[in-house]
């Protein structure tokens, strides 16, 4: 297996150039990657009627996460989780990226070509080209190593109808996956630490851990609360959470008190 | 050249800067966060919109909400929900404040005295502090909980257990009880009624059971700010600083300065001592940087940022525990599903407790739904009924601990959220080296480089693996008692929300950062009043007041020590923060 990757390759005075079509439509593809592991990791919290719950093999009859951009919203919130990106993550998803290719991750090979190390450096170059104004997204990472993971458990994941081979699986196997992340898997090890700057090189076991533990518990509270349905700047929720519904929370909307009070426990009610 | 500055408005820095505006010394509050000086207007009762640690009003972050977060490395599986802000933590604590356990303090002699961290013990007695502890609770108040329908079933499992009824402020021995609140007890509308247009103070004073104690308290509608129900510092600390001349004679109005981040503590060495000189401190908004000179420095930024500014500025470090022997009760989390209503999204979001002095405690903890699908996944277990993990201990509880998730998560939810009862397990977590805060070697942020948790949940000592079976067992059978048909243990990965002793006080120079008068050890003319002095985790009960304690005997020792005054709390009576003179400045300030 290529372990690949490598350092970022820092911007060229005067920029890049222009970028060979194939890598636009690589990153594309990786976009639409991130955004289906995002998917297929929200219906693990909240499964529904959807075809990413039923791609797992897990599902429940009504509306989920998929009818209100859940998946979405929790992309965003592990993007802004992360900073610094740039300088840390895009050479792990970089390194990533060739084993995800080695062992037929499909997006990857959309690369045509990779581990080859000259498509590697143009990946890289292409990833800094197109979030040179904005925050390299560590959800697009977090899929990359959800992906990887699962082709490297299961390869039939690769096929599927998903971007994301993560999103292919079925709920045992993206279980085993976070197995994976949590006690890792010495193969990611091997590839994080390789491709991690100096002076994290090594730190690569926590921040796996980091991943497999922030992915679950940050994607129950977002598909379970009513994050972006609120609007803060017009203080207005757009619809009534589906997870409202489900847990029978506040069935007519937020209020400011109940009529709860019974009193004091034996009548105490001072020291 | 000021006074005294104090960095952080969080749980213990405005005590000191309230008690000293008493005094009438010159006293600057610098808070590295937002101010949010109308609640009512900024927050919600939304969970993601409060707590979203990364865009939440209530994250560590400055006020433009617009702007990124800041950034804290964590590089295992755990969670940090430590805030930023004027009230800092306690914005969104549930206003418990139980005192500590007498076994962690020196000169303890009871019968269960080896249960306790001995080697690590406060380097004062209990019967020294109780004064202070008794100032601070008739100063917030502090008062018995009142019920609601989650205590009421809390309380038959207490019963169904034989646990006795504590009545007393002290915990002697294994009992349970109302949580001893800072929360006013309701009064008028408030507790009667959903109709919002009938909880507006003055018809409605006090706790309103709205049930949203974690997403912030800005109740009673309209309400002055010292008349919030819940007495976080922001409603009770720091308005009684604002208002020190009208309440103290000689009193002189403390200054506030929010978003405002301190980078640096100052300090000059001569004669072999080192001592604090001033600050300097950057605008978040305009990035603009200023320097303030004081007598004495108050370090309260809490205890990850105390650790984290003392390294960044470069204050001396000889013994190496600046950072270390951090505690956080390494909570556990098991959880009850029921036939019948529990109340547990409404009223005050924790008001019952058990005590287990030696062990530590456990208390009811009222969520909502996406805090409570939160609270099922953080996990060191695995996912139950398909990988451990390691652990997934099984015991009381039904099946092996771990996550719910899949189907097992959406048939637990649609239970409905009124049909479950949540006890938190805090466990006596004794003090350990390696369980630390050190500077993270992430690239650095706008305010120097930042911190990072270095914890572990495995290999704890034996004390606090042994401490956390114990709570964690009595809740399943308390749950048991209470009717539960269903009991899930999750085993948290390590919840960051209890977090202390990382800068710890102590008797010997070899293993603590803070004197036993509060001063820093290595550095002269600089205190420290967060939670981070604390010498160990108080055996398990929640920090806030006893921190608050000891914030008010460090205010006593900095103006004995370097303003010649003399001490008050045994001398005079508190003003409680709900005084009317208060409220009539609150009111004159638009607050």
């Amino acid at each position: 297996m290529a372990a690949g990757g490598g350092a970022a390759v820092a911007e060229p005075l005067g920029g890049y150039p222009d970028l060979p079509p194939w890598a636009d439509a690589v990153l594309d593809r990786l976009l639409a990657e991130s955004t289906d592991a995002m998917r297929g990791v929200v219906v693990m919290m909240m499964p529904a009627g959807d075809p990413y719950s039923l791609q797992q093999g897990v599902t429940a009859t009504g509306p989920g996460p998929l009818d209100q951009r859940s998946p979405e919203a929790f992309g965003a919130l592990i993007d802004r989780f992360v900073p610094h990106a740039d300088q840390l993550l895009r050479p792990v998803a970089v390194a990533l990226m060739a084993t995800a290719a080695d062992v037929g991750d499909p997006a990857a090979r959309a690369a045509g070509g990779l581990p080859d190390p000259a498509v590697t450096a143009a990946v890289d170059r292409a990833l800094g080209y197109r979030f040179t104004d904005s925050t390299f997204p560590a959800s697009l990472l977090a899929a990359i190593l959800l992906d990887v993971t699962a082709v490297l458990l299961d390869p039939r994941t690769v096929a599927g109808p998903f971007a994301s081979a993560f999103a292919n699986a079925r709920y045992e196997t993206k279980c085993r996956v976070f197995e994976a992340l949590e006690s890792p898997l010495p193969e990611l090890i091997s590839i994080v630490d390789e491709a991690l700057p100096q002076p994290l090189t090594g730190s690569a076991s926590g921040i796996l851990r980091f991943f497999g533990g922030i992915l679950l518990d940050g994607s129950a509270f977002t598909a379970w609360s009513e994050h972006d349905l609120w609007d803060r700047r017009t203080r207005v929720l757009s619809a009534r959470p589906v997870a409202w519904d489900i847990a029978d929370y506040r069935p007519n909307g937020p209020v400011d008190g109940h009529a709860e009070f019974l009193g004091f426990h034996r009548g105490i009610d001072s020291f | 050249m000021r006074d005294v500055i104090v960095v952080g408005a969080g749980g213990g820095g405005p005590v000191v800067a309230a008690e000293l505006a008493g005094r009438g010394l010159d006293v600057l509050l610098l808070e590295g966060g937002p101010r949010h000086a109308n609640p009512e207007s900024e927050w919600s009762h939304l969970e993601f919109d409060a707590n979203d640690p990364t865009s939440g009003y209530l994250r560590f972050g400055p006020e433009n909400r617009d702007k990124p977060g800041w950034y804290r490395e964590w590089s295992q599986n755990s969670f940090v929900w430590e805030l930023s802000g004027v009230g800092g933590t306690t914005q969104h604590y549930f206003g418990n404040c139980p005192r500590p356990y007498p076994g962690v303090f020196a000169g303890y002699q009871g019968v269960d005295a080896a249960l306790y961290d001995t080697a690590y013990r406060f380097p004062l007695t209990y019967a020294e502090l109780v004064p202070y502890l008794e100032w601070v609770e008739a100063t917030l108040p502090i008062k018995p909980a009142p019920m609601g329908r989650k205590e009421q079933v809390f309380f038959q499992g207490c019963e169904g257990l034989g646990l006795p009824l504590q009545t007393s402020r002290d915990t002697t021995g294994f009992a349970y009880r109302p949580q001893p609140n800072a929360i006013l007890h309701p009064g008028g509308n408030a507790g009667r009624t959903d109709d919002s247009s009938l909880l507006v103070y003055p018809d409605a004073t006090g706790c309103t059971f709205c049930g949203h104690c974690f997403q912030g308290c800005y109740l009673p509608l309209r309400a002055p700010r010292n008349q919030l129900a819940r007495r976080s510092t922001d409603n009770s600390y720091v308005p009684l600083g604002l208002a020190a001349d009208a309440v103290h004679p000689g009193g002189r109005a403390m200054e506030l300065r929010a978003d405002s981040f301190v980078t640096q503590i100052h300090h000059e060495t001569s004669g072999g001592r080192t001592r604090a000189t001033g600050v300097t401190f950057r605008d978040n908004e305009t990035g603009e940087t200023f320097r303030e000179d004081a007598t004495v420095v108050v370090l309260a930024a809490g205890a990850a940022e105390s650790p984290r500014l003392w390294f960044n500025s470069a204050l001396p470090n000889p013994n190496g525990w600046v950072g270390r022997g951090h505690t956080d009760h390494w909570f556990d989390w098991v959880v009850g599903l029921f036939d019948d209503d529990t109340g547990n999204s409404r009223g005050g979001n924790s008001c019952a407790r058990v005590e287990y002095p030696g062990y530590g405690g456990l208390e009811n903890a009222g969520l909502t739904p996406g805090i409570q699908a939160f609270t099922m996944n953080l996990s060191e277990s695995g996912i139950r009924g398909q990988y451990t993990n390691g652990r997934g201990k099984t015991g009381a509880w039904d099946g092996p601990a771990g996550r719910l998730a899949g189907a097992e998560l959406r048939e637990f939810m649609s239970h409905g959220i009124d049909r479950m009862l949540n006890v938190l397990c805090i466990t006596d977590d004794h003090v350990d080296p390696e369980q630390r805060i050190v500077p993270s070697l992430f690239p650095a942020d706008e305010n120097g480089a930042v911190a990072k948790y270095d914890l572990q949940s495995r290999g704890r000592l034996p004390a606090t693996e042994r401490n956390r079976e114990f709570v964690a067992t009595r809740a399943a059978e308390l749950l048991r008692a209470a009717g539960a048909r269903s009991i899930y243990r999750v085993d948290w990965a390590p919840l960051q929300l209890h977090v202390h002793s990382s800068m710890r006080m102590g008797e010997s120079e070899t293993n603590s950062v803070t004197r036993p008068t509060g001063e820093a050890r290595f550095v002269d003319r600089l205190f420290l009043a967060d939670n981070s002095m604390l010498a160990n985790s108080l055996g398990g009960p929640n920090p806030t007041l006893t921190t608050q304690a000891f914030a008010t005997r460090t205010a006593e020792t900095i103006l004995a020590t370097y303003f010649g005054g003399e001490g008050w709390v045994h001398t005079e009576a508190p003003v409680v923060t709900t005084d009317p003179r208060i409220t009539e400045r609150m009111v004159s300030l638009g607050l």
